[in-house]
């Protein structure tokens, strides 16, 4: 018995180098939740922000089409300060524009991330890392929607919360869409749901977009713009409600990111037991190592 | 606001204090429209015209010129002030007072100094927490040119307004910002045999605007309007008997008008056309 204890010990300590040194790829999925959401018919100019649900379909008399937009940073946001530099910049930049110009207010997903950093996932949660980013929706009933049925794409000028089919915001005469139904920049292209996903598959009523390539973009140019997206039915279809953002379950819009990389920047804060004869096992939860 | 009220009344007892002291015995000629020493002036007005569309975060019908008005003001030696209080439907009463350095040069009047805005509302106020609910400091310049039967006059005030929350959706709050408007103003009064006349241009120039949140923003560059203001009346004695129409002219874009221009009192800018009722007594 006293051999054991002895071999367990020096096990034991013999294994504590291993603390501060790589743990090996890991790999760390985040989840942003979308934050502003609606949907703009176009035989109504009713406000639907506040709705618990989303709406997309399409029909010979009407369609439905959802807008949402990936959040900005979650610090503080002081008002008073950005409107100041919005004014800075309308000085140092006199408008000479066809519609109202919007304030470089850069949205930066990066800066929703550093929010549930860890020291050890700031090494792992790097844009070069990004191994896969997924705009994931759910219907309401858990109905399905057929692959390739709603397509998505970037719209090209800011939106306020009360936008319908014919504005994009309500402050100006100039807060028209161009084009009725939302505004689309062209020069993105994204697959349709549940195609050509880089991770996953779609279960019985998820609606999933592939958006990685452009997630990593975003999020690595600290100036990147991002105005929201446009989700439109590609055919006739049967009206499918959607969880909004305002829904009370975990079933709102989001995005599902995943990093892979190497923790090894030597301030691991996992803390790891091992335990002779027992398998190695992380005390975090919801994470996977490989 | 209690602390506000007894400032404000604080002050307006020292400045009649002052001004008693040194008041001088006969009628002065005008200064702007004040007759006398000291003038008390009700007011009301009527909006003929409305907008096409309301503001999201507001009704238009509350909008409406003050229902009334009430100013008192006066020039003691070097001393001028004006202090108004014009209740508008659906917020309370806007305060505001003019502070002013008034020197007398023969027929030539100048008198610089500043402004103070300030709205007060109940928390049921329909104005409250939207873009009109705002306070402002301002400076005011101005030069009259005091002929036998006319005044001549010409006035500069900017303001600097505060910024205000607009509309909260979605649990994320947008906030309004403007940059400071100016208003330059020309104008004349004539008086004959108890009848009086009153013309007035302003050249407003609306700064810049900003609508910011979280997730949104847009700017509205800075606008310029005019204001055509002719009234007229009865002088009889001591009290005057006027009515005035106001006319907005050069709104480019109406819908970013009711964002970009806040103005309900002293100067109400909500409605292209205006109608005022004024009765002042001169004392």
């Amino acid at each position: 018995m006293e051999i054991l204890k002895k071999a367990s010990k020096a096990l034991f300590f013999a294994l504590i180098p291993l603390l501060f040194t790589t743990c090996g790829e890991e790999t760390i999925e985040v989840v942003i939740k979308i934050r502003v959401d609606t949907f703009i018919s176009s035989d109504s100019t009713a406000n639907h922000a506040s709705l618990n649900y989303l709406s997309v379909d399409k029909t010979a008399e009407r369609e439905d089409r959802i807008i949402l937009k990936l959040p900005t940073t979650e610090e503080d946001f002081d008002e008073d300060s950005e409107l100041d530099k919005c004014f800075e910049e309308l000085n140092d930049n006199p408008l000479e524009v066809t519609f109202s110009m919007f304030c470089a207010i850069y949205f930066m997903p990066l800066k929703v991330l550093t929010e549930v950093l860890t020291t050890c996932d700031s090494a792992i949660l790097q844009p070069e890392n990004l191994s896969s980013a997924i705009l994931v929706l759910n219907t309401t009933d858990s109905s399905a929607v057929a692959s390739g049925a709603l397509s998505i794409n970037l719209l090209s000028r800011p939106w306020f919360h009360t936008t319908n089919w014919t504005y994009a915001h309500p402050f100006s005469a100039k807060g028209r869409w161009t084009s009725a139904g939302g505004d689309i920049d062209t020069t993105i292209t994204f697959e349709n749901n549940c195609t050509g996903l880089s991770t996953g598959s779609c279960a019985a009523g998820e609606i999933k977009f592939e958006v990685t390539d452009y997630f990593k973009t975003l999020i690595q140019d600290d100036e990147s713009l991002h105005f929201g997206m446009l989700i439109k039915s590609t055919g006739d279809q049967n009206l499918a409600n959607i969880h909004s953002a305002q829904t009370s379950t975990e079933l709102g819009p989001r995005i599902v990111a995943q990093y892979t990389g190497d923790c090894s920047d030597g301030k691991k804060s996992l803390p790891k037991v091992y335990y002779l004869g027992t398998p190695i096992r992380n005390l975090e939860q919801g994470r996977s190592q490989k | 606001m209690k602390i506000y009220w007894w400032v404000i009344m604080m002050f307006f007892v020292t400045t009649l204090s002052f001004s008693f002291y040194g008041a001088e015995g006969g009628e002065k000629k005008e200064s702007s429209s004040v007759v006398g020493n000291y003038y008390l002036k009700f007011s009301s007005g009527y909006a003929v015209t409305s907008w096409e569309n309301s503001p999201i975060t507001v009704d238009q019908k509350y909008l409406a010129p003050p229902i009334f008005r009430l100013d008192l003001g006066g020039v003691a030696e070097i001393y001028e002030f004006r202090y108004s209080a014009g209740y508008v439907r659906g917020m309370g009463a806007i305060i505001s007072s003019d502070q002013m350095l008034h020197m007398n040069l023969k027929i030539v009047t100048l008198a610089a100094g500043g402004e103070i805005v300030w709205p007060t509302a109940s928390d049921e106020s329909k104005l409250k927490d939207t873009q009109y609910y705002r306070g402002s400091l301002g400076f005011v310049g101005r030069v009259t040119v005091d002929l036998l039967l006319a005044d001549i006059y010409a006035e500069y005030r900017q303001r600097t307004l505060s910024d205000t929350p607009l509309i909260k959706i979605e649990g994320i709050e947008t906030s309004i910002g403007h940059e400071y408007d100016r208003f330059t103003k020309l104008g004349a009064t004539f008086s004959l045999l108890g009848l009086k006349a009153l013309g007035e241009v302003t050249w407003i120039k609306l700064g810049n605007t900003a609508i910011l949140s979280k997730e949104f923003s847009t700017t509205l560059p800075e606008d310029d309007i005019f204001r055509i203001t002719l009234g007229g009346g009865l002088s009889i004695g001591r009290i005057e008997l006027l009515i005035k129409y106001q006319r907005l002219l050069d709104i480019e874009d109406e819908v970013a008008y009711l964002y970009q221009s806040t103005h309900l009192s002293p100067d109400y800018l909500m409605s292209k056309n205006t109608i005022f009722v004024e009765a002042v007594w001169k004392f």
